[in-house]
């Protein structure tokens, strides 16, 4: 009895199962006659809060990126173009820099963009009281000066090279004075001069923003509306992208990959990614501390089976910088795979209990990575263990307070070389790597503003740091983000890993 | 007792103690479950040297079912076993006690380890204690130990009020003699069909913790990390979900099977 009432449940769930997803792409059917004007948008993630000014997550810039806008930005190639600042001008060796601004441009509520709130949002961010995660970004600006309503002079105490970056990034978002004066709640309620204004927001659900009719650009955007809703289970986006359900999946990974890359109404926008994947060591642990167990780790690892296995394939690297990025240098050639000189290694080295690698488990990639890892490993005669921890232990205890022996993890760039690379060589990073003749290179390219000069100080420190590996360097991911096959103009801003939609639209 | 041989049990308690055997003596049986072969992964059930196929790193599928195994004997033999010594032991002396104050206060502490939820208090054992299949046995062998500590009460009440017990006290029995010999023949039996019960639902919730990855950690195998893991693979490989599901729904309905039988037995005998 009990077992017949349970075998009819199943049939019923089986069915409900099976008809949902026909019973969407008969819906969606009549609404293809006319191009939709409607982008769902499907995220893997949701963002802790809607204030660029307050926090480091990419989520918050991923949509942002919509509402708000910055004095400058990178355009299609990565250069840095004007958008809400029509053009600038550095003086003084870059202490001094001009920018003058759009003329025009309305935020949100119907206040009219000018000088002021360009003053406001920086002074937001340098505020100690409101204490933005990005305020060492913006500690070198001595003072701003408004001459005009249209004009912005920014005077810095020091030469400081990745400034204009760092004004191209989401997190210089302009904000409008009036309500920071107020106090408005940005993180639940943004205001903006973007492309979009916003709609609602319902949190880890769905975030709801429309045409901003009144755009700077011209005929921009072309989508009246665009929803972002939260998945973040793989599988399920990679189903209602191909139902239909969703218009884009904003990470694609195997072995949904492979699948999508045949489905018929759906395309694969490839990227390079931004991302340099690593095995962290903490040089500061014995026998870590040592470069010979160090690069006997090095060794064991089968790098390339790495990024095919465990992130849907890459580009094999060998120090802190990814393989698109002006400043990369290939150091490959330096260490070779080669497992039996790094048993040797196991041999020789005395062991005091396992070396824990900790892997971040809410990412599926790096598990795989971690399991990866751990059999190369353990095939070489090294004594590891895994162990599995929440996001925000990895990052209290592993990045924060250095309480790991090897980590899995990715690290992301910035739009400046300046943004991956500050602070390593001291003991200021979770590595704890310390290296004189790297610091300094670091710390002399910020203060330079030459290129060709700077990338002579980054390839030194680059070097230290593929010979002297305070990580297995492993490699840049490829960026897969699946889309609706009716979309076209579909662009990331591959170094911030954001989202551009203003020339999103579908075909007829 | 019954004469009537009772096959339903009999293979019940055979597959328990095969199971027991093969995971025992996985790594003869099976090899390494560890050993990786990126230039075989998800391969069918039936290939040559993998009898049940690879996994998504191209592990070999029996290797890791029969060594996922282990993780679901120790939880549910070991919260077994806590479950039933601790249990037993508090129940007989609460059964015993004429104290009402001292049977109320451990009423109330038991009411308050029953109304717990399970998953949460594994959970905030994982945070605390760090996530592993030890940690999962304990928590779930002191969250059994209610469910055993009434059995055992009500079974020792049940027995003090009997006129052999009243007997055997009158003529002076010593009191650990008088326990062994009658008290524990009634007890014991009860908490045992209990007990098997509460090992069956002891796999079910260690296949769900590890799913969750809070009880056994990568890369040794468990049946709810093997499921976890093949979830993702369901269009390729759906061979990879269904054998460590049905090892672990074989092996709760043994256990289930064997403890109803068994109650059934205790009936008719009583």
């Amino acid at each position: 009895m009990g077992s017949m009432r349970i075998a009819r449940a199943l049939t019923i769930v089986m069915c409900s199962v099976t008809i949902a997803p026909l019973a969407a792409s008969g819906a969606a059917e009549p609404a293809d006659a006319a191009a939709p004007e409607e982008l769902i948008f499907g995220l893997s993630g949701s963002p802790d809060t809607l204030d660029p000014h307050a926090t480091t997550g990419t989520l918050t810039f991923q949509t942002m990126r919509s509402v708000y806008d910055t004095l400058v930005e990178p355009d299609r190639e990565g250069e840095i173009v004007p958008a809400l600042a029509t053009g600038w001008e550095s003086r003084e060796d870059g202490l001094v820099w001009e920018f003058e601004l759009r003329h025009g441009v309305a935020f949100h509520d119907g206040t009219e963009f000018t000088a002021s709130d360009v003053e406001a949002s920086l002074n937001r961010l340098r505020d100690e009281e409101f204490a933005s995660p990005s305020i060492h970004e913006y500690a070198m600006i001595e003072s701003i000066e408004t001459p005009a309503e249209d004009r912005v002079v920014i005077t810095l105490s020091e030469p400081h090279a990745p400034f204009l970056s760092t004004l191209a990034s989401g997190w210089s978002a302009i904000l409008p004075e009036g309500l920071i004066e107020s106090g408005h709640d940005f993180g639940s309620e943004p205001v903006g001069t973007g492309p979009f204004r916003f709609v609602r927001w319902i949190r880890d659900s769905e975030l709801v923003l429309e045409r901003n009719d009144d755009y700077w650009q011209d005929d921009r955007p072309y989508l009246e509306r665009v929803e972002f809703v939260t998945i973040t289970e793989q599988s399920v986006m990679a189903q209602a992208l191909q139902a239909g359900q969703v218009d884009v999946a904003d990470l694609v990974v195997e072995p949904e990959l492979s699948t999508l890359r045949e489905a018929p109404n759906v395309q694969i926008y490839e990227g390079t990614s931004a991302l340099v994947m690593v095995l962290a060591m903490n040089t500061q642990r014995e026998p870590l501390d040592d470069l010979r167990v160090r690069q006997g780790i090095n060794a064991a690892i089968d790098k390339q089976a790495i990024m095919d296995n465990a992130y849907a394939g890459g580009v094999e690297v060998a120090t802190f910088m990814d393989v698109a990025n002006p400043y990369y240098r290939d150091f490959t050639d330096l260490y070779d795979y080669d497992r039996a000189w790094a048993a040797e290694i196991a041999e020789e080295t005395d062991f005091d209990g396992d070396l824990v690698i900790a892997v971040p488990q809410n990412y599926a990639p790096h598990v795989r990575a971690g399991e990866l890892y751990h059999e190369m490993l353990r095939q070489a005669g090294f004594p590891v263990r895994l162990q599995l921890v929440e996001w925000s232990t990895w990052l209290s205890d592993v990045y924060g307070d250095s309480q790991f022996d090897l980590t899995v993890i990715g690290h992301t760039g910035k739009l400046d070389p300046h943004g991956r690379l500050a602070r390593y060589g001291t003991e200021d990073t979770y590595v704890q790597w310390i290296d004189k003749t790297a610091a300094e290179a670091i710390e002399k390219a910020r203060r330079e503003t030459d290129p060709d000069v700077r990338s002579e100080f980054y390839e030194i420190a680059l070097r230290r740091m593929a010979e002297d590996l305070p990580f297995v360097f492993v490699g840049t991911p490829y960026r897969y983000v699946g889309l609706d096959q009716r979309i076209e103009g579909f662009h990331m801003d591959s170094q911030l890993d954001t989202f551009d939609l203003r020339e999103v639209r579908f075909r007829q | 007792m019954t004469r009537d041989r009772d096959w339903g049990l009999r293979i019940a308690l055979f597959v328990l103690a095969a199971g027991a055997v093969l995971s025992a003596r996985a790594t003869a049986v099976a090899g390494d479950p560890l050993l990786q072969r990126l230039d075989a992964m998800l391969l069918p059930p039936g290939t040559p040297g993998h009898p049940l196929g690879t996994d998504h790193l191209g592990r070999d599928m029996l290797s890791r079912l029969l060594h996922g195994g282990r993780s679901s004997y120790l939880v549910a033999l070991g919260s077994a076993a806590i479950a039933g010594v601790l249990g037993t032991a508090v129940g007989t002396v609460a059964g015993l006690i004429r104290s009402r104050w001292m049977d109320r206060a451990l009423q109330i502490l038991n009411d308050g380890v029953l109304a717990f939820p399970t998953v949460l208090l594994a959970v905030t054992v994982a945070l605390i204690f760090g996530p592993g299949r030890l940690q999962v046995m304990w928590t779930l062998g002191i969250v059994y130990t209610p469910v055993v500590y009434r059995v055992a009460r009500l079974e020792t009440r049940r027995t003090v009020v009997q006129d052999y017990y009243h007997v055997s006290h009158t003529l002076g029995t010593r009191p650990l003699s008088r326990a062994a010999l009658h008290l524990f023949p009634n007890v014991i039996p009860q908490v045992l069909v209990q007990l098997a019960s509460l090992a069956a639902l002891a796999i079910g919730t260690e296949a769900a913790l590890s799913f969750l990855g809070l009880g056994t950690q990568p890369p040794a195998p468990s049946w709810g990390i093997m499921l976890n893991d093949a979830r993702r693979y369901m269009t390729q490989a759906p061979f990879l979900s269904v054998f460590p599901g049905l090892a672990a729904g074989l092996l709760t309905f043994a256990l289930q099977f064997s403890s109803d039988r068994l109650a059934g037995r205790l009936q008719h005998d009583g």
